[in-house]
Order: structure tokens, then C-alpha cells, then sequence
């Protein structure tokens, strides 16, 4: 701050007009009390002479200590030597009248800043925020975007500033919501970095499609009854707008697990169901299957997440009425109805997953040609619900392999139902070892979007990345990572096919896993490595002399090298846990069969309790900001598309 | 809506609420059932997201305040929170720290210019200067080789600090570290190695080739600033609050404090006493190092003050008690640190660093770690009662993580520094040999640590290193001198490589968006301040 010098100048100035070189004179001297009515008193002696007030200016050039610009010092004392000079001793004050500073310096003085990359691309990318933030929390008139003015949306009157919330509300004609399943914020990092490798980068400056995104926010994941949640109610959390018990689907915090009694009353209605009473388009897409927990909760009431069909259910839940999730999947459009009077919907568009077990008999002759077990189906009811789908939707088209999937005519196609697996779809880089072939999640949400995009009144699509979380379950980081590139080439592929002015894409986990990139490996050093320093080439030694991977879990079942051959994390259940430290001197750690040591040893890695991330591009997109409950993405959801009926 | 926004951060909450009651009332769903939406965990949603709704579209602020909490990744955050909460009597996990409210975020790529998992000197000077450099090195850019004194001349960046500084403005750095430690030097020193703290510490050829250690920069900021740049002059640092006295005191036990833990306190081999070159040159300014001497600074009439409270750190909050002569909290350094910095009518520019989150994991420590990040959260709660947040951004953020998890599947209110039960249970969940383990834990570090009710983390530097699994069944996990688990046996647990997370609130926070490289934070200040005038 400056003012302390500027006041000091002020004060130098005033002191220069009272100064003369010349002595004052000296006082008068005291008048004599009056005398009582006696003779005037004697005339008082003069006083004494003062002594000189000097006053020495003397100019400073630049660079002084005081005055970096130069100006002026003034010293100012008694002359009381009377020798006509000012000398040191005889200084009793010092003050100075500087050159003002300049308050800002040219760019030239900043070049080192100025013409760094990292800084000139960071200037633009905050121009490109402010543009961004007006954007996003403005109107313009759609008519004539040119010449239409954009109204500000912080207004003077509350009245009007509803009329502007208003405006924003509904401006996503589709909204697309993409779950990571246990894509945390380390996956994330470790995910861009290996992406980026991959593609000839050092890694870390590397984007994921939804690095790129404009909005991000944080979620607390944790279940009401759960510190460190499940995908059961974390995804209720997300699609119907509040948070809900561990394990249970589509329902409060009310239910009591597994009790099928106390469901009734406590179903929630989803974001999903909402979009078709709205006429929207709708579907859903998982690499899981699709009777599992996260699909399950945008289209299932259920008060136990392993209710998947009808021989996981105990007696009791059957004869007290529950149904189990691939029958309500099923019979999706008529429940609906049913709960809501006088509705007609159409029922999901587009379902893509795996899961085919549940839908089929426990009966071989119901087996599909890309059957694993000798017995494809687990339904103990006799019901092939495949079939039932295809009598309700004589137009629909079943499919159940890659040949199938090729076969969809997204422009004629009006519904379509895919399920690609008898359980879990496979690991996106175990693809290629499917006995009759799976899409990717990319070519999965391309046919969905194609199909879905029919409808002008919009759509609404759900698509979980499943195997994220299963692959850090069984330990291995390869899976998970290459899980989540395939994943946001997903994302990418969704952007690419849709506008921001009318689609809102999110992008979230349900959860993190104990997952962690550890320190201190150089830039660029192979994420799935070992650790080696920077300015070193040598691997990094623990303070047993042994080298230690950079990607690592606290718990789990630990350390495996199954080699470059083994694609399929799941191939570690067959082993007994193995955790604590290995020598990995010999391990090529960068191999897909390879899995991360652990610190705890468990029959399957664990979920993490730590925030994620939420990222969003689109109409409403910019309310995904600071930390929120889970529950907040239904809340923008339902802002951006308008989902709920409202009473205006 | 101007007329709450007029009202303190803390207070806009309740406002809003207010205000929605007649003017913003969401409208009445008819869609679903009653018990969805009178549910409180929707209504609040809703509540909060007319909140997101009531948008803030101020730009420029007069003050900025940048919280660092050194290694507080996202993990910390959460179990900082919980703990916090649980020690509030409530289950945990729905508290919110401080900064956890605030409307803006981002999360922020970390990695420095040359490593994929970064330190404080890198990062911080990404922070405050706006470009990447590399790991270890101080206010300059890339082209600096670490260690190498002949490297600096032309790569020197001006950061944020000075920037402030220039204009006119107000400035104070505070850090639970030493006040020569990388994230408080990175806002005001130019060093090709962080570790130059003082004199002794530097190599010979350092010395001789004109290189000056980080102490010696903080005492001569405004001299050094003055001459690097034409026709500036200005009054250097008014606040600044840490650690570090050895720094700044000849290596000679006469020049002790009485609050030295140490024989000789002073590690400068150049007989020279920094702290009184200090008031030398700032008659009027006040140097103090303890809690009597911080108590004794009026703020209302002190220009400019300089405390250092401790030979190296200041203490673990949950040791502060233990110190000799006794130091004040992050909090009380941040309300003394505003209260002085807010008499300039051009505004301040305040760095708060909490130095030891990071310190209490490297030890292995969860508690030393969440204890600190909670006072953290404290101080930043005093910031925010103490400025209006129309014309004050301040941004929370770290600098890099730790290698810390919160493992699956405690119940809901669990003991945060407990072992996990799971739903349902009252039993401590068992591993795969039977073992119970704790929620939280580390993949790295020196290891489990029984140091019952020790405070001090660093007392694990004195035991041996304790990696891999323990059996917990007798161990009071809770005690403060409790240490976790670890996998890979280190001398000290790492940072990680993670993402970590920019909160910010104020004019210009809304510029704090997405996912971003570190040295956006510099940007953001800049936009807010018109400090570099490009904008």
C-alpha cells in the first residue's frame, strides 16, 4: 500500500511554506503583573534569542533506498549550534517526498509470465469462463439470436428474476446422464494419463471427452445407512432426487431391506419415468447387466438390489407380491400406467445390457447361441421374458449379439432390446473374446441416441459404464482404466451427436474406489509402471530395496500376473487372496493381466467414501457447481428438462 | 435479489430461504407422490438449487484470499468433514466444512511441468504465478534447472503477491509451515530449490554465484521487488505469520528466543539476524513470536507485523497446546492477519496456507491430518464472517493429495478413525484372515503406529517403519496417536496424483469451472483484481 508515503509528501509540502533561512525572532519577553495601584513595573527583559529552524532539502536520484524513483528528502532540526548549517546531529526529523510509483507495469516487465504457454492458454481459457458463465445464466431469444438482447439473468425484481428462471427452466430438450460405476476421481486422473499414453502424449496434460467439460462439482455419495455407499443407493439418489438406503432400488429410506412388506408407500418416481409421461423418448444402457443395481433404479421398485429375477427372491417376497427387476424391466410401460391414472406412455425405447440369465428359463432349450453355462437362464418360473417383450412390442426388435446390434435400422427402428450377455457384458478390452461379439458402449450410445433422437418431443437416456467398478473389485487397474476410456469415448461420441443448446450431458460415479496414484514418479512415466523419479531412470525403491507401482489399492485381493494374455480381471476370483508387497523386480506391471498390490486382504476390493466428481456441458449444466449431496443431479435434471408437471 | 446478496456468505443461506418463502417458490409437483417430495432430502435439494439459481454475475473483486491446505486431497475433505461432524454429534457424513458450501468449483489437474505426481513448490507456483514449472523450484518457470543458481536470471515469474503489491494493495502470507517452506515462498521468493530456506543451506557455488536463500528474500521482498521493476515503489509485505525462526537467526544460542527447542536455534551460518534487519528497516512494524506477543498486536493501529511462532512449523493443531511458549490458531492468525490487511481502502491480497494437513500424512497420521484440515476449515469460516462476499473472492483449494482411502463398508455414522461395522452390525468387520481393519488407510508411508493418546505425528519418525498388516483387535484406532496402516514400506507416505478440488466463492468465483490445470487459480485472481491488466 501506498498512502503511508503519499500522506508524507502532503506533510513535506506544508512544512516548506513556513520556512524561512533566516532566524525568527525571539519572543517578547513577559509583561510584568499589574502592580496594585502602584507605578508601573519595570519593562520585562527581551527573551532570548531562538534558535534557527532549518529546514535541508536534498533531491534523491532514482534508485534510492527510500525513494525508488527519486525525489526528495527533507531533514529539519534547530540550528543550535547557530552555525548556519543543518548537521546530523541536529536532524530531528526526516521525511520524504518520492516520486509516485507507478501502479502497474507493462507488459515488457512481465514477459516471462506473458509468453509462457501454460499461462497465455490459461488467459484465454478464463475469457472463455466469463463467456461461458454469461452464457449459461442469460436468454437470448431464440428467434433471432443476431439481434435479440440477452437478458441478464441477476435482474432487479425477484419477479422478474422468476420470469428468467422461468425461461431457464426446460431449456434441455434431451438430457443424457452417464454413470461411471466407481469412477472416482483417481480413476479419472489415472484414466486421462493412460489415454493420453496411449495416444503418443506424456499422459498427464491429456483430456478425457469430459475433462473438457465447462461444469463440475463434487458429490457426497454416502447411503443413509452408509458411510462408504452402494450403487443401489447411490443411483436412487440420482435419478429420483433423494438419498435412500444401501441395497434397495427405487424407493425412501423407509423400506426395509429385503422386507418386500415395506415397499408399498415407499416407491419414489425416477427422472426416467418422468421423461415418458412427459412423451419423451427414453433409454437406458449398461455394460452390466441390466437388471443390475445402477440400470435397475432408473425403471425398478425394489427392496433388494439382488432381486434380479424371480429364483434370487426368498418365497416370502414372491407370495407377498414383489416382482423381481427383469420382470418390472419387462413390464416397465404397464406398471407405469398403472400407477398413474389416465396415463398412456409407450414404454423405453431403447435397452442395451447384459444380464440375458435373468430373463430366460432355467432350461437349456431356451439357451442362446452366445451361451456361457450350459444353462443359460436362472428363471424358475418358466418365463422367457424375452419373448413376453417381443408380444408386447410385436414392432420391437430383440437383438442378442454384435451381428444383431449391426442389423438395427436407427431411422426405422422404434424400439429396440439388446441384451448381449448372460451375465455381465465383458470388459471393453476382453471384447474381443465374447463368443458372439458384444458393441462397445460407444456403438451402443450411438444406436441409442440415432434411435432415440426420432422423437422431436426429445429423449431421455441413461448409460452406466458397469465394469469400472467390477474390474477395480477384482484388483486390476488395467481393466477399470481402459473401462473408463471406452467410457469416455461414450461421452465423446454423445457430444459429437447432439447440440449444447438442447442437450444437457452429465457426467457422474456413483462412487470411488481405495484406488491411489502414488508418488513420486516423473511426467510422462507409464501410469501402469513402476515409480521412477524424476531425473532418474532407475525404478524408485520402498525402504525394503524393492520397486513399487505408481497405481495401487488398500485393500483387496491383491498382487497378480496373469501375463499379456488374461483381458479378464474377473480371473482373479479363482485365486486365493494375495496381498502385502511382492518383488515386482522381474514384473512387467504394464501387462493387462497384471493386478495391483493391496494392503488388506478381502474377497473383493471395496468402494470408496470419498466425493466425486460431476461434470456438465449443456443447458443447466452450469448449476452442477461447488459440493452437493448425490441427490442434487435429479434436482438439475428435473430443472433443465422440465421432467415434474408443474402446477403452472 | 441485490439485497441479500449484500449479506455475508454465511448468512445467504437463511435469505434465500426466506426470500423463496414469497418470492421463488418452487413450484408444486404434481407428478409424484407426497412422501417423495415432502422428503427432506428433496425439499433441501430443492432449496439449494434456487440457491444455485440465484446466479451471481459480479466479475471484479476488491480483495482475494487464497487458502491452501497443503495435501488435502479429496479424501481428506471427506473424512475432515465426517470427523468434524462426529465430533459435533452428528452421524458425519452430512456435515459440511466451511468451504464445502461455497457455489463454485472445479477440480484441478496437479502435475507439475516434470512429474506425474507434484510437490508444493511446483504447484504453488502454478497457483499464484500462472504457468507450470517444475517439481521443486521456486517462482520460476520451466527453463530453471533445480539446483542451479545460473539457471535463474531471466526465469524469475511475478506472482500474484507482487502483483498486489504494485497496485497499491494490502498483502499477508500466513502458514502453519515454516514461513520459508515452498507454499509460502512461492508467493514471494525466486529460488532454483525450494530447500534453500537459509544460508546454510545452500550449496557453496550457490552463494558465491549470487543466489540469496528464501529468509533473506522474505525480509528484502520490497527492496527486490522495487528493483526488478521500473518506477515501482511499494511497502512490501504487511502480514506474514509462520514458522521458521532458525531461518532468520545467526547459528548462535545468544540470539535464542525463549521459546527455542532447539540449543542453538538459528541455522544462518552468515552471523546475520534477519528479524532485527526487519525492524530496521520497519521501525513501526512489530516482530513477535509467541502468543503473548500476538495477543499484544492492536490491529486497529499496527501497519505491519511479522510473527514467527516456532523454530521449523508451528504445530499440529491438536499439539498446539504443547508448544513452549505457546502459538495462536490458523484462525486467530487469519481474523488478526484481515483485521490489519482490511485498513487499506485498495483492498488486500491474503495467502493462508495450513502447511501441516500434509504433514500429518506424510507421518502416516489420519488424525494429525483431519484435525488441521478442520481448524483449516475454521479459518476460512473467520474469513468468511469477516468480509462480504460482494467484494471478496476467496478460493480454497490444495495443492496435491495424499495416498489416503476411505475403504468400504462402514454403517453410516461410524467412527471415522474406527475400524468398519458394517449396516446392520455391531461387529467389526474382519478381513480375510479374520482381522478387523480400519476405514481409513494408506498404500504407502512408515505404517501402523500405536502411540495412544501422542499428538504430535512426527513422533513416528523416531520408531521404525511398520508397513503391512497389523492386528488391530486390542488398538484403539481413535486415540490421536493412532497411525494407519500402510502397504509400501516409505521413510514417508506420499502425495498422490489425483485431482484435487478448487472451491470459491465472491466476484469471479464463477470463473472457477470444470476441470482445470493448476495455474488457472493465478488466472481467476487475475480476472478478479485486473492485476497483469489484460483484462
Amino acid at each position: 500500500m501506498k498512502l503511508l508515503k503519499l500522506s508524507l509528501i502532503a506533510t513535506a509540502v506544508m512544512g516548506l511554506n513556513g520556512c524561512f533561512l533566516d532566524g525568527d525572532d525571539g519572543q517578547d519577553g513577559v509583561n510584568g503583573a499589574t502592580g496594585a495601584a502602584g507605578a508601573d513595573g519595570a519593562a520585562g527583559t527581551n527573551g532570548a534569542s531562538g534558535f534557527n529552524s532549518l529546514i535541508v532539502q536534498t533531491s534523491l536520484a532514482t534508485g534510492d533506498t527510500n525513494c525508488p524513483n527519486g525525489g526528495v528528502q527533507f531533514d529539519s532540526g534547530l540550528d543550535t549550534d547557530r552555525d548556519g548549517n543543518l548537521s546530523t546531529s541536529e536532524i530531528e526529523d526526516t521525511s520524504y517526498s518520492c516520486t509516485p510509483g507507478v501502479t502497474s507495469v507493462g507488459s515488457s516487465e512481465l514477459l516471462t509470465n506473458l509468453n509462457n504457454s501454460w499461462f497465455t492458454q490459461a488467459q484465454a481459457e478464463i475469457a472463455e469462463a466469463k463467456q461461458t458463465w454469461t452464457n449459461s445464466t442469460s436468454v437470448t431469444s431464440s428467434a433471432n439470436a443476431s439481434t435479440a438482447s440477452v437478458k441478464s439473468y441477476k435482474t432487479d425484481s425477484a419477479a422478474s428474476q422468476q420470469a428468467l428462471i422461468e425461461e431457464l427452466r426446460g431449456k434441455a430438450k434431451n438430457v443424457i446422464l452417464f454413470v461411471g460405476d466407481g469412477m472416482g476421481v483417481s480413476t479419472v486422473t489415472a484414466a486421462r494419463i493412460l489415454e493420453g499414453q496411449m495416444l503418443g502424449k506424456e499422459g498427464e496434460e491429456h483430456q478425457l471427452s469430459f475433462d473438457t467439460f465447462p461444469f463440475a462439482g463434487l458429490a457426497k455419495t454416502y447411503n443413509v445407512d452408509a458411510q462408504t455407499p452402494d450403487s443401489a443407493g447411490t443411483m436412487t439418489a440420482m435419478v429420483s432426487g433423494i438419498k435412500t438406503d444401501v441395497g434397495v432400488i427405487g424407493v425412501d429410506e423407509d423400506i426395509e431391506r429385503g422386507n418386500c412388506a415395506t415397499v408399498a408407500g415407499n416407491e419414489v418416481v425416477t427422472a426416467l419415468e418422468l421423461a415418458e409421461l412427459r412423451g419423451k423418448s427414453t433409454g437406458i444402457i449398461s455394460t452390466a447387466r441390466i437388471t443390475h443395481a445402477t440400470p435397475a433404479a432408473t425403471y425398478a421398485k425394489s427392496a433388494d438390489r439382488n432381486w434380479e429375477d424371480i429364483s434370487d427372491m426368498p418365497e416370502d417376497a414372491i407370495t407377498d407380491g414383489c416382482i423381481d427387476i427383469a420382470d418390472q424391466l419387462v413390464n416397465f410401460e404397464a406398471n407405469l400406467e398403472a400407477r398413474f391414472e389416465g396415463v398412456d406412455i409407450d414404454g423405453i425405447e431403447v435397452v442395451f445390457g447384459g444380464g440375458r440369465r435373468h430373463f430366460l428359463p432355467r432350461d437349456a432349450a431356451f439357451n442362446s447361441a452366445d451361451a456361457a453355462s450350459s444353462v443359460e437362464g436362472d428363471r424358475t418360473d418358466n418365463r422367457d421374458l424375452t419373448a413376453e417383450w417381443q408380444t408386447t412390442y410385436p414392432n420391437g426388435v430383440y437383438v442378442m449379439d454384435e451381428t444383431g446390434f449391426n442389423g438395427i435400422n436407427p431411422a426405422t427402428t422404434e424400439r429396440v432390446f439388446g441384451l448381449f450377455n448372460e451375465s455381465h457384458m465383458q470388459y471393453d478390452a476382453d471384447r474381443g473374446n465374447d463368443i458372439a461379439g458384444e458393441p462397445s458402449i460407444a456403438e451402443m450410445t450411438q444406436t441409442a441416441i440415432d434411435i432415440l433422437d426420432n422423437n422431436q418431443d426429445g429423449f431421455f437416456l441413461m448409460v452406466e459404464s458397469g465394469r469400472i467398478d467390477h474390474s477395480h473389485h477384482a484388483g486390476s487397474a488395467y481393466g477399470a482404466l481402459t473401462d473408463t476410456m471406452a467410457f469416455a469415448e461414450a461421452v465423446r461420441t454423445a457430444d459429437a451427436m447432439t447440440s449444447d443448446d438442447d442437450t444437457l450431458i452429465i457426467v457422474t460415479a456413483d462412487h470411488g474406489h481405495v484406488f491411489t496414484i502414488a508418488g513420486y514418479p516423473k511426467r510422462g512415466n507409464p501410469i501402469l509402471g513402476k515409480v521412477v523419479g524424476v531425473g532418474s531412470d532407475e525404478e524408485a525403491t520402498d525402504a525394503e530395496g524393492m520397486p513399487y507401482t505408481t497405481l495401487g489399492y488398500t485393500n483387496g485381493r491383491g498382487f497378480r500376473d496373469f501375463g499379456d494374455s488374461v483381458t479378464n480381471a474377473d480371473a482373479t476370483y479363482a485365486l486365493d487372496a494375495d496381498t502385502g508387497r511382492k518383488d515386482l523386480t522381474d514384473i512387467n506391471t504394464a501387462s493387462p493381466g497384471y493386478h495391483q498390490e493391496a494392503l488388506v486382504p478381502l474377497s473383493s476390493e471395496t468402494h470408496s467414501g470419498e466425493d466425486i466428481g460431476i461434470y456438465a456441458k449443456g443447458p443447466g449444466a452450469f448449476l452442477v457447481n461447488g459440493t452437493n449431496e448425490q441427490n442434487m443431479i435429479y434436482h438439475i435434471i428435473d430443472f433443465a428438462g422440465d421432467l415434474n408437471a408443474t402446477s403452472n | 435479489m441485490t439485497l441479500f446478496i449484500k449479506a455475508k456468505f454465511s448468512k445467504l443461506g437463511a435469505l434465500v430461504a426466506l426470500a423463496l418463502s414469497s418470492a421463488c417458490i418452487p413450484a408444486i409437483a404434481n407428478d409424484l407422490p407426497e412422501h417423495q417430495t415432502s422428503n427432506p432430502w428433496y425439499s433441501d435439494a430443492q432449496s439449494q438449487l434456487m440457491q444455485k439459481l440465484n446466479t451471481n454475475n459480479n466479475f471484479k473483486a476488491k480483495n482475494v484470499i487464497l487458502f491452501v491446505g497443503d495435501g488435502m486431497g479429496i479424501s481428506t475433505l471427506t473424512a475432515a468433514r465426517i470427523l468434524q461432524g462426529q465430533q459435533n454429534n452428528m452421524l458425519g457424513e452430512e456435515n459440511n466444512l466451511s468451504f464445502e458450501v461455497f457455489p463454485h468449483s472445479a477440480l484441478v489437474k496437479t502435475y507439475n511441468v516434470d512429474a506425474q505426481t507434484p510437490d508444493s513448490a511446483g504447484t504453488m507456483t502454478a497457483m499464484v504465478a500462472g504457468l507450470k514449472t517444475d517439481v521443486g523450484v521456486i517462482g520460476v518457470d520451466e527453463d530453471i534447472e533445480r539446483g542451479d543458481c545460473s539457471t535463474l536470471q531471466g526465469n524469475e515469474v511475478t506472482t500474484a503477491l507482487e502483483l498486489a503489491e504494485i497496485k497499491g494493495m494490502s498483502t499477508g502470507i500466513i502458514s502453519t509451515a515454516r514461513i520459508t517452506h515452498a507454499t509460502p515462498a512461492a508467493t514471494y521468493a525466486k529460488s532454483p530449490d525450494r530447500n534453500w530456506e537459509d544460508v546454510s543451506d545452500m550449496p557453496e557455488d550457490a552463494v558465491t554465484a549470487g543466489c540469496t536463500d528464501i529468509a533473506d528474500q522474505l525480509i528484502n521482498f520490497e527492496r527486490n521487488l522495487e528493483s526488478r521493476f521500473t518506477g515501482v515503489d511499494v511497502d512490501g509485505i504487511e502480514v506474514a505469520f509462520g514458522g521458521g525462526r532458525r531461518h532468520f537467526l545467526p547459528r548462535d544460542e545468544a540470539f535464542n528466543s525463549p521459546d527455542a527447542a532447539s540449543s542453538t536455534e538459528g541455522d544462518r551460518t552468515d552471523g546475520r539476524d534477519l528479524t532485527a534487519e526487519w525492524q530496521e528497516k520497519y521501525p513501526q512494524g512489530a516482530y513477535i513470536f509467541d502468543a503473548a506477543g500476538f495477543d499484544s498486536v492492536d490491529a486497529a493501529s499496527t501497519e505491519r507485523v511479522f510473527g514467527l511462532f516456532n523454530e521449523s512449523h508451528m504445530q499440529y493443531e491438536a499439539d498446539r497446546e504443547n508448544d513452549i511458549a505457546g502459538e495462536p490458531s490458523l484462525t486467530q492468525l487469519t481474523e488478526k492477519a484481515i483485521d490489519i490487511l482490511d485498513n487499506n481502502n485498495k483492498g488486500f491480497f491474503l495467502m493462508v496456507e495450513s502447511g501441516r494437513i500434509d504433514h500429518g500424512h506424510h507421518a502416516g497420521s489420519a488424525y494429525n491430518a483431519l484435525t488441521d484440515t478442520i481448524e483449516f476449515s475454521n479459518a476460512v469460516q473467520k474469513a468468511m464472517d469477516m468480509t462480504n462476499d460482494e467484494d471478496t473472492l476467496i478460493l480454497v483449494t490444495a495443492d496435491h493429495g495424499h495416498v489416503f482411502t476411505i475403504a468400504g463398508y462402514p454403517k453410516r455414522g461410524n467412527p471415522i478413525l474406527g475400524k468398519v461395522v458394517g449396516v446392520n452390525s455391531e461387529d467389526a468387520a474382519t478381513d480375510a484372515n479374520g482381522l478387523p481393519y480400519t476405514t481409513l488407510g494408506y498404500t504407502n508411508g512408515r505404517g501402523m503406529m500405536d502411540l495412544g493418546s501422542e499428538t504430535n505425528a512426527d513422533v513416528a519418525y523416531g520408531m521404525d517403519i511398520n508397513a503391512g498388516r497389523i492386528d488391530l483387535t486390542l488398538v484403539d484406532t481413535n486415540a490421536s496417536g493412532f497411525h494407519q496402516e500402510a502397504l509400501v514400506p516409505l521413510t514417508s507416505e506420499t502425495h498422490s496424483g489425483e485431482d484435487i478440488s478448487l472451491h470459491a466463492s465472491g466476484p469471479g468465483a464463477q470463473l472457477v469451472q470444470g476441470t482445470v490445470e493448476q495455474n488457472m487459480v493465478f488466472h481467476v485472481i487475475d480476472q478478479a483484481l485486473n492485476l497483469t491488466g489484460s483484462n
